[in-house]
Protein backbone atom coordinates (compact mmCIF):
# COMPACT_ATOMS: atom_id res chain seq x y z
CA UNK A 1 0.00 0.00 0.00
CA UNK A 2 1.44 3.21 -1.31
CA UNK A 3 1.91 6.16 0.61
CA UNK A 4 2.30 8.28 -2.72
CA UNK A 5 -1.11 9.71 -3.67
CA UNK A 6 -1.85 11.02 -7.24
CA UNK A 7 -2.17 14.47 -5.49
CA UNK A 8 1.66 14.11 -4.40
CA UNK A 9 2.81 12.94 -7.64
CA UNK A 10 0.66 15.86 -9.41
CA UNK A 11 2.85 18.46 -7.15
CA UNK A 12 6.54 17.62 -7.98
CA UNK A 13 7.99 20.24 -9.72
CA UNK A 14 5.89 23.22 -8.01
CA UNK A 15 7.88 26.39 -7.06
CA UNK A 16 7.11 26.78 -3.49
CA UNK A 17 8.60 29.72 -2.40
CA UNK A 18 11.13 32.30 -2.09
CA UNK A 19 12.53 33.39 0.88
CA UNK A 20 15.49 36.31 1.08
CA UNK A 21 17.82 36.87 4.39
CA UNK A 22 18.92 39.65 6.57
CA UNK A 23 22.36 40.87 5.50
CA UNK A 24 24.50 37.66 6.85
CA UNK A 25 26.83 39.93 9.87
CA UNK A 26 30.43 38.97 11.00
CA UNK A 27 28.54 38.18 14.25
CA UNK A 28 26.42 35.41 12.38
CA UNK A 29 30.08 34.03 10.88
CA UNK A 30 31.60 33.83 14.05
CA UNK A 31 29.18 32.39 16.21
CA UNK A 32 28.27 29.53 13.24
CA UNK A 33 31.80 28.61 13.42
CA UNK A 34 31.62 28.74 17.50
CA UNK A 35 29.04 26.15 17.70
CA UNK A 36 30.25 23.64 14.87
CA UNK A 37 33.75 23.69 16.26
CA UNK A 38 32.70 23.57 19.71
CA UNK A 39 34.70 22.46 22.03
CA UNK A 40 37.35 23.15 20.19
CA UNK A 41 38.91 26.82 18.40
CA UNK A 42 37.53 27.54 14.95
CA UNK A 43 39.72 28.79 12.11
CA UNK A 44 40.80 32.75 12.77
CA UNK A 45 39.32 33.14 9.20
CA UNK A 46 36.13 33.23 10.83
CA UNK A 47 36.43 34.87 13.92
CA UNK A 48 39.21 37.64 13.04
CA UNK A 49 39.22 40.31 10.93
CA UNK A 50 42.63 40.84 10.38
CA UNK A 51 43.25 37.35 9.46
CA UNK A 52 40.19 37.49 7.21
CA UNK A 53 41.32 40.15 5.02
CA UNK A 54 44.54 39.05 4.78
CA UNK A 55 43.13 35.97 3.12
CA UNK A 56 42.03 35.56 -0.29
CA UNK A 57 38.84 36.22 0.39
CA UNK A 58 39.70 40.11 1.21
CA UNK A 59 37.46 39.74 4.26
CA UNK A 60 34.58 37.10 6.29
CA UNK A 61 33.18 34.50 4.26
CA UNK A 62 30.94 31.99 6.04
CA UNK A 63 31.36 28.59 6.51
CA UNK A 64 29.98 27.12 3.78
CA UNK A 65 26.83 25.03 5.67
CA UNK A 66 25.68 28.58 7.17
CA UNK A 67 22.58 28.87 7.16
CA UNK A 68 21.26 32.79 6.74
CA UNK A 69 18.07 31.91 7.19
CA UNK A 70 18.27 30.92 10.91
CA UNK A 71 15.65 32.66 13.27
CA UNK A 72 14.31 35.07 11.21
CA UNK A 73 13.66 35.48 7.00
CA UNK A 74 14.13 39.14 6.03
CA UNK A 75 10.92 37.87 3.86
CA UNK A 76 9.14 35.35 2.78
CA UNK A 77 6.80 34.90 -0.72
CA UNK A 78 5.15 31.45 -0.55
CA UNK A 79 3.70 30.86 -3.51
CA UNK A 80 1.90 27.23 -1.92
CA UNK A 81 -2.22 27.73 -1.29
CA UNK A 82 -2.18 27.07 2.80
CA UNK A 83 1.39 28.28 4.04
CA UNK A 84 -0.96 29.72 7.18
CA UNK A 85 -2.20 25.85 7.82
CA UNK A 86 1.42 24.61 8.45
CA UNK A 87 1.91 23.26 12.30
CA UNK A 88 5.13 23.08 13.93
CA UNK A 89 7.15 19.82 13.22
CA UNK A 90 3.79 18.22 11.97
CA UNK A 91 5.19 15.25 9.40
CA UNK A 92 2.31 16.49 6.81
CA UNK A 93 3.39 20.03 6.49
CA UNK A 94 5.13 19.66 2.90
CA UNK A 95 1.16 18.27 1.68
CA UNK A 96 -0.62 20.29 3.92
CA UNK A 97 1.82 23.75 2.41
CA UNK A 98 0.52 22.06 -1.07
CA UNK A 99 -3.38 22.06 0.02
CA UNK A 100 -3.27 18.82 -0.78
CA UNK A 101 -3.66 15.88 1.64
CA UNK A 102 -0.57 14.21 3.35
CA UNK A 103 -0.02 10.69 3.79
CA UNK A 104 -0.43 10.87 7.25
CA UNK A 105 2.46 9.01 8.86
CA UNK A 106 3.29 9.61 12.28
CA UNK A 107 7.28 10.22 12.73
CA UNK A 108 9.58 12.28 10.58
CA UNK A 109 13.54 12.31 10.10
CA UNK A 110 15.89 14.44 8.12
CA UNK A 111 16.82 11.60 5.55
CA UNK A 112 19.87 13.49 4.15
CA UNK A 113 21.07 16.42 2.33
CA UNK A 114 22.97 16.45 -1.32
CA UNK A 115 24.22 20.05 -1.90
CA UNK A 116 26.21 21.60 -4.66
CA UNK A 117 28.00 24.49 -3.74
CA UNK A 118 28.80 27.91 -5.77
CA UNK A 119 30.68 31.02 -4.53
CA UNK A 120 31.20 31.29 -0.96
CA UNK A 121 28.52 33.59 1.13
CA UNK A 122 30.28 36.48 3.04
CA UNK A 123 29.55 39.45 5.46
CA UNK A 124 27.12 41.72 4.14
CA UNK A 125 25.65 39.29 1.46
CA UNK A 126 21.70 38.83 0.73
CA UNK A 127 20.43 35.47 0.07
CA UNK A 128 17.92 34.61 -1.68
CA UNK A 129 16.77 31.06 -1.16
CA UNK A 130 14.07 29.71 -4.11
CA UNK A 131 12.33 26.11 -2.85
CA UNK A 132 10.47 23.55 -4.85
CA UNK A 133 8.79 20.35 -4.78
CA UNK A 134 11.37 17.51 -5.54
CA UNK A 135 10.44 13.67 -6.14
CA UNK A 136 8.85 11.39 -3.57
CA UNK A 137 10.01 7.63 -3.41
CA UNK A 138 9.41 4.72 -1.04
CA UNK A 139 11.50 1.55 0.41
CA UNK A 140 10.90 -1.04 3.03
CA UNK A 141 13.04 -0.05 5.80
CA UNK A 142 13.75 -1.16 9.84
CA UNK A 143 10.80 1.11 10.74
CA UNK A 144 8.52 0.33 8.18
CA UNK A 145 7.64 1.68 4.86
CA UNK A 146 9.37 4.64 4.62
CA UNK A 147 8.31 7.50 2.69
CA UNK A 148 11.22 9.81 1.02
CA UNK A 149 10.26 13.01 0.12
CA UNK A 150 12.48 15.79 -1.37
CA UNK A 151 12.64 19.61 -1.18
CA UNK A 152 14.78 21.54 -3.52
CA UNK A 153 16.27 24.59 -3.04
CA UNK A 154 18.22 27.33 -4.99
CA UNK A 155 19.99 30.25 -3.48
CA UNK A 156 21.44 32.92 -5.00
CA UNK A 157 23.56 35.92 -3.79
CA UNK A 158 22.15 39.73 -4.27
CA UNK A 159 24.69 39.70 -7.32
CA UNK A 160 22.16 36.73 -8.90
CA UNK A 161 25.56 34.35 -8.29
CA UNK A 162 24.63 30.53 -7.59
CA UNK A 163 25.74 29.91 -3.66
CA UNK A 164 24.31 26.55 -3.32
CA UNK A 165 21.88 24.34 -4.51
CA UNK A 166 20.11 21.33 -2.17
CA UNK A 167 18.06 18.43 -2.21
CA UNK A 168 16.95 17.76 0.95
CA UNK A 169 15.16 14.36 2.19
CA UNK A 170 12.49 14.43 3.91
CA UNK A 171 11.83 10.26 5.62
CA UNK A 172 8.17 9.24 7.16
CA UNK A 173 7.42 6.43 8.74
CA UNK B 1 33.49 28.37 59.07
CA UNK B 2 35.74 31.39 60.18
CA UNK B 3 34.77 34.18 63.10
CA UNK B 4 34.63 36.78 60.17
CA UNK B 5 34.93 36.74 56.40
CA UNK B 6 35.94 40.86 56.92
CA UNK B 7 39.68 39.93 56.92
CA UNK B 8 42.35 42.74 56.07
CA UNK B 9 42.62 41.25 52.38
CA UNK B 10 38.87 41.29 51.57
CA UNK B 11 38.89 45.28 53.18
CA UNK B 12 41.71 46.41 50.80
CA UNK B 13 40.35 44.69 47.78
CA UNK B 14 37.12 46.77 48.30
CA UNK B 15 36.98 49.57 44.99
CA UNK B 16 39.61 47.83 42.78
CA UNK B 17 39.33 47.34 39.53
CA UNK B 18 40.15 44.22 38.03
CA UNK B 19 38.94 43.61 34.76
CA UNK B 20 38.03 45.35 31.38
CA UNK B 21 36.01 43.25 28.53
CA UNK B 22 35.63 44.20 25.03
CA UNK B 23 32.88 43.13 23.00
CA UNK B 24 32.50 42.78 19.38
CA UNK B 25 30.71 45.22 17.32
CA UNK B 26 27.15 44.95 17.97
CA UNK B 27 25.38 43.95 14.62
CA UNK B 28 21.89 44.03 13.64
CA UNK B 29 21.74 40.41 14.25
CA UNK B 30 22.83 40.31 17.54
CA UNK B 31 19.94 42.40 18.36
CA UNK B 32 17.23 40.94 16.75
CA UNK B 33 17.89 37.02 17.55
CA UNK B 34 18.60 38.45 21.24
CA UNK B 35 14.78 39.64 21.28
CA UNK B 36 14.13 36.73 18.90
CA UNK B 37 14.92 34.26 21.80
CA UNK B 38 13.27 36.13 24.81
CA UNK B 39 10.11 37.10 23.52
CA UNK B 40 9.29 33.64 21.83
CA UNK B 41 6.90 32.32 20.98
CA UNK B 42 5.45 35.54 20.22
CA UNK B 43 6.90 37.85 17.81
CA UNK B 44 9.38 40.62 19.70
CA UNK B 45 8.66 44.50 19.02
CA UNK B 46 9.14 45.78 15.05
CA UNK B 47 11.84 47.95 16.66
CA UNK B 48 13.81 45.23 17.69
CA UNK B 49 13.61 43.18 14.92
CA UNK B 50 15.00 46.09 12.97
CA UNK B 51 17.11 46.73 15.14
CA UNK B 52 16.72 49.98 15.85
CA UNK B 53 18.80 49.59 19.12
CA UNK B 54 19.05 46.69 21.35
CA UNK B 55 17.13 45.50 24.46
CA UNK B 56 17.94 46.92 27.46
CA UNK B 57 19.27 43.21 28.85
CA UNK B 58 20.73 42.67 25.89
CA UNK B 59 24.36 41.02 26.21
CA UNK B 60 26.65 41.51 23.70
CA UNK B 61 29.57 39.35 25.52
CA UNK B 62 27.44 36.30 24.42
CA UNK B 63 29.34 33.83 22.83
CA UNK B 64 32.59 35.61 24.06
CA UNK B 65 34.41 39.24 23.94
CA UNK B 66 36.59 40.23 21.59
CA UNK B 67 38.96 41.10 24.08
CA UNK B 68 39.64 40.37 28.27
CA UNK B 69 42.21 42.43 29.80
CA UNK B 70 43.30 41.74 33.70
CA UNK B 71 43.57 45.18 35.28
CA UNK B 72 45.06 43.56 38.59
CA UNK B 73 49.04 43.82 38.40
CA UNK B 74 49.10 40.47 40.38
CA UNK B 75 47.17 38.90 37.51
CA UNK B 76 48.90 38.14 33.91
CA UNK B 77 45.04 37.97 32.68
CA UNK B 78 45.29 34.51 30.82
CA UNK B 79 42.60 33.05 32.56
CA UNK B 80 38.92 35.04 31.40
CA UNK B 81 37.04 34.84 34.73
CA UNK B 82 33.81 34.44 34.34
CA UNK B 83 32.30 37.15 36.37
CA UNK B 84 35.25 39.29 35.75
CA UNK B 85 36.63 39.10 39.34
CA UNK B 86 39.96 37.05 40.05
CA UNK B 87 39.84 36.60 43.95
CA UNK B 88 43.02 34.57 43.76
CA UNK B 89 44.83 37.86 42.99
CA UNK B 90 43.51 39.88 45.09
CA UNK B 91 44.67 37.37 47.94
CA UNK B 92 41.17 36.18 49.26
CA UNK B 93 41.35 33.17 51.30
CA UNK B 94 40.15 30.40 50.04
CA UNK B 95 36.76 29.67 51.68
CA UNK B 96 35.33 26.12 52.08
CA UNK B 97 31.75 27.34 51.03
CA UNK B 98 28.99 24.90 49.93
CA UNK B 99 27.32 26.96 47.96
CA UNK B 100 27.42 30.07 45.88
CA UNK B 101 24.09 31.95 45.01
CA UNK B 102 22.95 34.83 42.74
CA UNK B 103 21.18 36.85 44.85
CA UNK B 104 20.02 39.74 42.27
CA UNK B 105 21.44 42.12 39.98
CA UNK B 106 20.31 46.12 40.55
CA UNK B 107 20.82 48.03 36.73
CA UNK B 108 20.80 51.38 36.03
CA UNK B 109 20.48 52.54 32.46
CA UNK B 110 22.29 54.73 30.95
CA UNK B 111 22.18 55.43 26.71
CA UNK B 112 20.76 52.60 24.19
CA UNK B 113 23.43 50.25 22.28
CA UNK B 114 22.92 50.55 18.53
CA UNK B 115 23.76 48.83 15.99
CA UNK B 116 27.97 49.52 15.22
CA UNK B 117 28.76 50.23 19.20
CA UNK B 118 32.05 48.64 20.85
CA UNK B 119 30.83 47.71 24.57
CA UNK B 120 33.48 48.16 27.15
CA UNK B 121 32.64 46.36 30.76
CA UNK B 122 34.89 46.87 33.56
CA UNK B 123 34.54 44.87 36.57
CA UNK B 124 35.51 46.14 40.00
CA UNK B 125 35.27 44.94 43.76
CA UNK B 126 32.25 46.77 45.22
CA UNK B 127 31.16 45.78 48.63
CA UNK B 128 31.73 42.78 50.88
CA UNK B 129 29.05 42.14 54.21
CA UNK B 130 28.51 39.27 56.06
CA UNK B 131 25.59 37.78 58.37
CA UNK B 132 24.55 35.02 60.46
CA UNK B 133 21.76 32.70 58.43
CA UNK B 134 20.33 29.18 59.89
CA UNK B 135 23.07 27.90 57.57
CA UNK B 136 26.02 29.65 59.22
CA UNK B 137 27.74 33.05 58.41
CA UNK B 138 26.96 34.13 55.46
CA UNK B 139 29.19 36.34 52.95
CA UNK B 140 27.24 38.90 50.63
CA UNK B 141 29.22 39.86 47.55
CA UNK B 142 28.45 42.80 45.55
CA UNK B 143 30.58 43.71 42.82
CA UNK B 144 30.02 46.43 40.29
CA UNK B 145 30.18 46.09 36.24
CA UNK B 146 30.17 49.19 34.14
CA UNK B 147 29.78 49.17 30.59
CA UNK B 148 30.37 52.23 28.56
CA UNK B 149 30.49 52.32 24.42
CA UNK B 150 33.11 53.52 22.36
CA UNK B 151 32.46 57.28 22.97
CA UNK B 152 32.70 56.91 26.68
CA UNK B 153 28.67 56.99 27.58
CA UNK B 154 27.54 54.67 30.16
CA UNK B 155 24.98 52.43 29.12
CA UNK B 156 24.56 50.58 32.04
CA UNK B 157 25.73 50.21 35.69
CA UNK B 158 25.27 46.75 37.68
CA UNK B 159 25.54 45.35 41.19
CA UNK B 160 25.64 41.60 41.18
CA UNK B 161 24.90 40.41 44.49
CA UNK B 162 26.14 36.99 45.60
CA UNK B 163 25.60 35.16 48.15
CA UNK B 164 27.64 32.16 49.92
CA UNK B 165 28.15 30.10 52.81
CA UNK C 1 50.37 18.63 -1.95
CA UNK C 2 49.75 15.36 -4.26
CA UNK C 3 46.54 13.34 -3.84
CA UNK C 4 45.86 10.13 -4.61
CA UNK C 5 43.24 7.41 -4.72
CA UNK C 6 42.77 5.78 -1.18
CA UNK C 7 44.46 8.61 0.59
CA UNK C 8 43.22 9.18 4.08
CA UNK C 9 41.42 12.48 5.73
CA UNK C 10 42.79 13.50 9.04
CA UNK C 11 39.71 12.87 10.83
CA UNK C 12 37.35 15.76 12.63
CA UNK C 13 36.18 14.13 15.70
CA UNK C 14 33.63 15.12 18.75
CA UNK C 15 31.84 13.76 21.88
CA UNK C 16 28.62 14.74 21.55
CA UNK C 17 25.46 15.41 23.73
CA UNK C 18 23.26 18.56 24.86
CA UNK C 19 26.26 20.30 25.11
CA UNK C 20 26.98 20.81 21.66
CA UNK C 21 23.32 19.76 20.00
CA UNK C 22 22.16 23.29 22.51
CA UNK C 23 24.59 25.23 20.50
CA UNK C 24 24.04 23.92 17.18
CA UNK C 25 20.33 24.47 17.89
CA UNK C 26 20.92 28.03 19.17
CA UNK C 27 22.62 29.35 15.82
CA UNK C 28 20.61 27.22 13.61
CA UNK C 29 16.93 28.44 15.53
CA UNK C 30 16.90 24.15 15.67
CA UNK C 31 15.06 23.74 18.42
CA UNK C 32 13.01 20.45 17.74
CA UNK C 33 11.83 18.39 20.37
CA UNK C 34 13.72 15.07 19.43
CA UNK C 35 16.72 16.98 19.86
CA UNK C 36 16.15 18.37 23.51
CA UNK C 37 14.09 16.05 25.13
CA UNK C 38 14.16 12.27 25.69
CA UNK C 39 10.67 11.33 25.99
CA UNK C 40 10.01 13.12 22.36
CA UNK C 41 13.26 10.81 21.23
CA UNK C 42 12.20 7.92 22.76
CA UNK C 43 8.55 7.86 21.07
CA UNK C 44 10.51 8.37 17.65
CA UNK C 45 11.95 5.02 18.31
CA UNK C 46 15.65 6.19 19.59
CA UNK C 47 15.71 5.18 23.04
CA UNK C 48 16.12 9.08 24.14
CA UNK C 49 16.90 12.74 22.85
CA UNK C 50 19.54 12.41 19.79
CA UNK C 51 21.56 14.56 17.66
CA UNK C 52 20.38 16.48 14.85
CA UNK C 53 21.57 15.56 11.28
CA UNK C 54 22.73 19.02 10.34
CA UNK C 55 25.50 19.04 12.61
CA UNK C 56 27.11 15.96 11.45
CA UNK C 57 27.08 17.36 7.82
CA UNK C 58 28.57 20.43 9.81
CA UNK C 59 31.55 18.33 10.96
CA UNK C 60 32.07 16.36 7.53
CA UNK C 61 32.36 19.89 6.71
CA UNK C 62 35.49 21.22 9.34
CA UNK C 63 37.21 17.51 8.33
CA UNK C 64 37.51 19.06 4.63
CA UNK C 65 37.72 22.39 5.24
CA UNK C 66 40.64 21.56 7.52
CA UNK C 67 42.66 19.30 4.63
CA UNK C 68 41.86 21.27 1.43
CA UNK C 69 43.67 24.77 2.67
CA UNK C 70 42.71 27.93 2.46
CA UNK C 71 42.68 28.21 -1.15
CA UNK C 72 40.66 24.67 -1.65
CA UNK C 73 37.27 24.94 -2.14
CA UNK C 74 34.08 22.45 -0.84
CA UNK C 75 32.33 22.11 -4.27
CA UNK C 76 29.52 19.26 -3.17
CA UNK C 77 28.78 16.76 -0.63
CA UNK C 78 25.91 14.09 -0.45
CA UNK C 79 25.09 12.45 3.04
CA UNK C 80 22.34 10.13 4.67
CA UNK C 81 21.52 9.96 8.00
CA UNK C 82 21.12 6.51 8.70
CA UNK C 83 21.26 5.68 12.41
CA UNK C 84 21.01 8.22 15.26
CA UNK C 85 23.63 10.66 16.76
CA UNK C 86 21.92 9.44 20.42
CA UNK C 87 23.91 10.61 23.87
CA UNK C 88 27.14 9.38 24.76
CA UNK C 89 28.51 8.82 21.07
CA UNK C 90 31.70 10.21 19.85
CA UNK C 91 31.53 10.96 16.39
CA UNK C 92 34.31 10.86 13.91
CA UNK C 93 34.06 12.63 10.52
CA UNK C 94 36.26 10.69 8.16
CA UNK C 95 36.58 11.05 4.52
CA UNK C 96 39.19 8.53 1.55
CA UNK C 97 40.31 9.83 -1.61
CA UNK C 98 38.15 8.03 -4.45
CA UNK C 99 39.04 9.83 -7.76
CA UNK C 100 41.67 12.82 -8.40
CA UNK C 101 41.19 14.82 -11.90
CA UNK C 102 43.39 17.68 -12.01
CA UNK C 103 43.16 19.51 -8.35
CA UNK C 104 39.09 18.37 -7.94
CA UNK C 105 38.86 15.58 -5.66
CA UNK C 106 36.30 13.07 -5.11
CA UNK C 107 35.99 11.23 -1.73
CA UNK C 108 33.34 8.99 0.20
CA UNK C 109 32.38 10.74 3.51
CA UNK C 110 31.09 9.71 6.28
CA UNK C 111 30.25 9.92 10.27
CA UNK C 112 30.39 6.67 12.34
CA UNK C 113 30.05 6.64 16.70
CA UNK C 114 33.38 5.05 19.06
CA UNK C 115 32.74 1.28 17.34
CA UNK C 116 32.99 2.50 14.13
CA UNK C 117 29.28 2.16 13.61
CA UNK C 118 28.78 4.66 10.45
CA UNK C 119 25.91 7.14 11.02
CA UNK C 120 26.04 9.41 8.14
CA UNK C 121 27.41 7.86 5.08
CA UNK C 122 28.28 10.27 1.29
CA UNK C 123 30.12 11.59 -0.90
CA UNK C 124 31.92 15.02 -1.51
CA UNK C 125 33.75 16.51 -4.17
CA UNK C 126 36.44 19.00 -3.17
CA UNK C 127 39.20 21.40 -5.62
CA UNK C 128 42.35 21.26 -3.15
CA UNK C 129 44.31 24.22 -2.29
CA UNK C 130 47.58 25.98 -3.64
Amino acid sequence: MSNISEAMQAAVGTVTGRTTSYPITESDIRRWALAVYWPGQPPALFTDRAVAEKSIYGGFVAPEDLNPFAWLAASHESLIKNAGKLETNNPDNPEIGLGIAGPGLKFQLNGGLSVQYGVRMREGDVITSESAVGEYSERKGRLGLMLFSRSISTWTNQNGEMVKRTAGILIRY
Amino acid sequence: MPDTYMVPEVLAAIGRECSRTTSYPITASDIRKWALAVYWPEMPPQKFIDAEYASEDFDPFAWGPQKYESLLPEDDGSVIYRHGINEDALGIPKWDFIVGLNGGMDCQYGVRMHVGDVITDVKSVGQWSERPGKNGLMLMTRHVSVWTNQRGEEVKRTINTGISY
Amino acid sequence: MTVNIGDVVPTFTRETGFANWNRYAAVNDEFVPIHMDDAAGEAAGNGGAFGMGNLQWAYLHNMLRSWIGETGEILAMEVQFRSPNVKGQTITAHGVVTAVEGDVVSLEVWTDQQDGIKLAPGTATVRMGK
